[in-house]
């Protein structure tokens, strides 16, 4: 990725907020080896305020969110996203295999819920439909 | 035994009370009979003493005065027979012969010198005194006693003396012839013209009898004193003459005395006789006439007497000028004749006293009946009143108080019937009504769905509700009477645990002292510290149950309050709690069920973590060329799975430890480890400050799995309380044989009202689905059962703090 790519507000990112380190540097491996653009944030508080700085809230595609962190927890996070941005898609990657919360999640706008190991390919096959999906413009 | 005492006594009482009665109905009677006795009698006895005395008074007074007029009367006699014998003698001492004879013996001494005068008198003494009675005037001296008066009778002797003292003429040769020295002489030879001697009784030797002289001067014509007329009287004879016929009655008379107390003159006291008694002497021989009431009567009496006297009031005056005793009259009567009249008085006023009182007591008697009957008639009336019994009206018809008291009592009677019978009308409704409230309660009693029994003060069965009996399987017939243990072979040890209970409950219910179980000994007696807080026995009995048939029974014993002396009374209550316990089981069950899913999800987020790395990595040295990358990432791999090994190390360990069904010695630290790790995984939010401050403590024995269920159940609560986010501070530390924990929140608190709920089952705040509301409900009962306590203090927005504390196992 080029600098000029990093600067310009052309080229999409994915936001991963989780809480473990090594969550986050596997997810990122995954997403980089299909060239995604990738910036990370470890908790929901940091999320959050990441997607209010620089030009992310435009370049952000897409947000890959755990559930169980401190701070601001997913649910919450993705509660103020779904709020402020619902245009952007979330995906719910977590270590809870938990119907309900799946359930009510999916409920809020939820792209996937997806119980954490991920195998890389359904990843990258989940990231790349939501991407290629149009965005859920609130338009009324 | 005792009835037959009780009625011997009760009768004993009416027969005594009887008798009381009895003394009371007569005396109202005596009591009448006594009063006019003493309104009547008692001022006539007085009257009649009064009158007796004054009667005996004025009656002395009478007799006194006539004692006196008496004495009086007589004294003036006396004194007019002395008068008379004077003037008589007076007569015969101025006749011629007696006069010119002693002149004409005067005139012969009178010329001799004194001593031939005095031998001549000598001369004429030894001379033939025969001589002296021829003389003329002898003769005339008898002459003058020719007339046989009392006076003449009386005359002892009667002669004349010269100028000289020579006898000179005389009746009798009973006269000396000097009288020279002799007081009758010598007074009146020197006495002048108007003397007269009257001389003292004095006891004459020669004639035995008492004497008296008179002597009178015989006088010249110059009036001159020229010789004296002798006239001697036997006292006696001359005063008998005219006092002894005075008499009255059969002692009364009149007697003649001197001043010096000498009988004179007395119809019994011979004359000369000296009145022994001198005050007696002085009281009767005043100056005037009068009575005296004396002490002894001078004849030998010693009772009271009346006395009257007089002095002789003319002769009096002759002598005391002759220097003798004067003479007094004292009229007498013997006591006992001069008190008859009195005594006769005294009798007749006592007679008529006596029948008076008679009289009054007779009288008395009659109108005190006639006031009585009415007044018994109504006394009976009231006691049969009294007693109970029926009474007809009264008829009194006496007019006056009584009447309307009688009336009274009707009224009064007819009130009492009325409202005897509202009374019993009112027994009758209260029987009823207690007759009512005990089947009420009775029914009440059998239709409690618990099985109902009430042990007598030996533990034997007193009552039981129909449920009992079907628990038991007996009728009450089998069951009254008996003991627990008597209710057969079969479920016996399940008796004798229930009897052991009510042994134990009695045994803390009832002071040892007042105990009454005869021969059963206390099983089960566990010692009391008196310093441990006392728990209600009741309590404890709640949490007791016994099988029976295959069915769970809980049972409670509880003390029966009865206000009597009949000894202590215990009840059982025996209730059918199988449905519940088993519902209860169920319930605990579903609780450890979604504990354990709450473990699951924690085990399966623990886990997925390190899975994704390792799983990521693997499939990116799959994907991976450069061998130096594919190194690096194998590490990680190596490391993730490394992490994770410990983890399900951990987690296993955890398990195995709290997988143990027996007791054994448990570290608290351990288990709040692994409870704090389930529980932190039950929040999304990670958030949560952990402070630990564990301290080395002892061990305590207990299951290790419901050690560490205390503390999930504890810890999930703080944090799901907290939402994942706060400070979650824990504790433990060990002191006195005892282990103790503390977990701190920061939560919201638990309002105050929820406080004294939380243990209860089945209350959750949290919403539905998402509690059981039996988590802390397990924890007191766990807690209890390791003998710990737990205690919880709640500020609102602050955080909640449980205290918990086990005694450590002893090593």
């Amino acid at each position: 990725m080029s600098l000029i790519d990093n600067a310009s507000s052309t080229k999409g990112k994915i936001l991963i907020i989780d809480d473990e380190s090594e969550v986050r540097e596997v997810l990122r491996l995954h997403l980089e080896s299909a060239n995604y653009n990738v910036i990370e944030a470890t908790d929901g508080e940091e999320g959050v305020n990441m997607m209010k700085s620089g030009s992310n809230l435009l370049q952000v595609g897409m947000i890959i969110c755990d559930i169980r962190m401190p701070k601001v927890n997913g649910i919450e996070a993705i509660d103020f996203l779904k709020k402020n941005a619902p245009s952007i898609p979330i995906i719910v990657v977590t270590g809870y295999p938990d119907s309900d919360l799946a359930v009510s999640l999916l409920k809020k706008g939820v792209k996937d819920y997806m119980v954490k190991p991920i195998e890389k390919a359904k990843l990258l096959e989940k990231v790349a439909e939501v991407l290629a999906a149009p965005q859920d413009f609130n338009y009324v | 035994m005792d009835t037959a005492h009780g009625g011997s006594s009760i009768h004993r009482g009416s027969s005594e009370e009887n008798e009381t009665r009895k003394g009371i109905r007569t005396g109202l009677k005596n009591k009448l009979i006594w009063t006019m006795l003493g309104v009547g009698a008692l001022p006539l006895m007085l009257a009649m003493i009064l009158s007796y005395l004054q009667g005996t008074k004025s009656l002395q007074g009478v007799i006194g005065t006539s004692f006196k007029a008496l004495a009086h009367e007589t004294s003036t006699k006396i004194d007019l027979l002395i008068e008379g014998e004077i003037s008589s003698n007076i007569r015969h001492a101025a006749h011629p012969v007696i006069r010119s004879t002693v002149e004409s013996f005067n005139q012969g001494l009178l010329s001799l010198d004194p001593v031939t005068r005095e031998k001549n008198i000598q001369e004429q003494a030894t001379g033939s005194s025969r001589s002296l009675l021829e003389e003329e005037a002898s003769a005339v001296l008898q002459s003058f006693l020719k007339r046989k008066t009392l006076s003449s009778l009386a005359t002892q002797a009667l002669y004349i003396t010269d100028a000289f003292g020579v006898l000179r003429a005389s009746v009798n040769d009973f006269p000396e012839f000097v009288h020279v020295g002799k007081p009758d002489w010598e007074k009146t030879i020197s006495s002048g013209k108007d003397f007269v001697y009257i001389g003292p009784a004095n006891h004459n030797k020669k004639t035995e009898s008492f004497l008296t002289t008179f002597a009178f001067p015989i006088l010249n014509e110059k009036e001159k004193t020229i010789g004296v007329l002798h006239h001697i009287f036997d006292v006696k004879e001359f005063f008998s003459g005219y006092l002894e016929p005075i008499t009255f009655g059969e002692t009364g008379h009149v007697m003649l005395i001197d001043s010096g107390g000498m009988v004179l003159d007395c119809p019994i006291l011979p004359t000369g006789f000296m009145l022994p008694d001198p005050v007696l002497v002085k009281s009767v021989t005043g100056r005037n006439p009068d009575w005296v009431k004396t002490m002894g009567d001078g004849h030998g009496g010693e009772e009271l007497s009346i006395i009257g006297f007089s002095p002789l009031k003319q002769t009096r005056e002759w002598i005391v000028k002759s220097e003798g005793k004067t003479w007094y009259t004292f009229a007498w009567q013997a006591s006992d004749e001069l008190f008859a009249p009195m005594q006769k008085l005294f009798l007749w006023i006592s007679m008529a006293g006596v029948v008076s009182i008679l009289l009054i007591g007779g009288m008395g008697s009659l109108a005190a009946k006639k006031i009585v009957q009415p007044i018994r008639k109504l006394q009976k009336a009231a006691e049969r009143i009294g007693k109970g019994e029926k009474v007809d009206a009264l008829e009194i018809k006496t007019g006056d108080e009584l009447e309307a008291l009688a009336n009274e009592v009707n009224q009064m009677n007819d009130l009492l019937q009325k409202s005897f019978s509202g009374l019993e009308h009112q027994v009758l409704e209260k029987t009823e009504e207690v007759q009512y409230l005990k089947e009420y309660t009775d029914s009440i009693l059998k239709s409690v769905p618990d099985a109902v029994v009430i042990f007598d003060p030996n533990l034997k069965i007193e009552y039981m509700n129909a449920e009992f009996e079907r628990v038991a399987q007996q009728t009450a017939d089998q069951l009254l009477g008996h003991t627990l243990i008597d209710l057969g072979p079969e479920s016996a040890s399940t008796w004798q645990e229930v009897q052991d209970a009510l042994l134990n409950f009695y045994s803390e219910v009832v002071p040892i002292g007042s105990r009454n179980l005869g021969n059963q000994t206390i099983q089960c007696y566990t010692a009391q510290d008196p310093l441990a807080p006392k728990e209600s026995p009741s309590l404890q009995s709640m949490k007791q149950t016994v099988k029976l048939d295959g069915k769970i029974f809980a049972f409670q014993i509880f003390d029966i309050v009865i206000h009597d002396d009949s000894g202590k009374r215990l009840g059982l209550l025996l209730r059918d709690v199988t449905e519940d316990v088993e519902l209860h089981d169920q319930l605990a069950m579903a609780e450890k069920l979604s504990g354990l899913g709450t473990l699951t999800a924690g085990i399966a987020h623990e886990l997925n973590n390190p899975l994704v790395s390792i799983m990521g990595f693997t499939e990116a040295i799959l994907d991976e060329k450069d061998s130096a990358k594919i190194h690096k990432y194998a590490n990680k791999v190596f490391d993730r799975s490394r992490h994770m090994a410990s983890i399900i190390l951990n987690m296993s360990g955890y398990m195995r430890s709290a997988m143990s069904t027996e007791e054994k010695e448990v570290n608290l630290n351990e288990r709040i480890d692994a409870a704090i790790d389930i529980a932190i995984l039950t929040s999304y939010n990670n958030d949560i400050k952990l402070d630990k401050k564990f301290s080395e403590l002892p061990l305590i024995k207990a299951k290790p799995e419901e050690i560490q269920q205390i503390f999930t159940n504890l810890l999930t609560n703080a944090v799901q309380a907290m939402e994942g986010k706060g400070e979650l501070l824990i504790s433990t530390g060990g002191e006195n044989g005892n282990v103790h924990a503390t977990i701190r929140d920061t939560g919201p608190g638990i309002p105050k009202e929820y406080l004294s709920k939380i243990y209860d089952p089945f209350f959750t705040t949290k919403e539905q689905g998402k509690g059981t509301g039996l988590g802390l409900n397990i924890v007191h009962q766990l807690v209890s059962k390791y003998g710990g306590t737990i205690d919880v203090s709640s500020r609102e927005g602050k955080g909640t703090t449980f205290s918990l504390t086990f005694p450590a196992s002893q090593m």
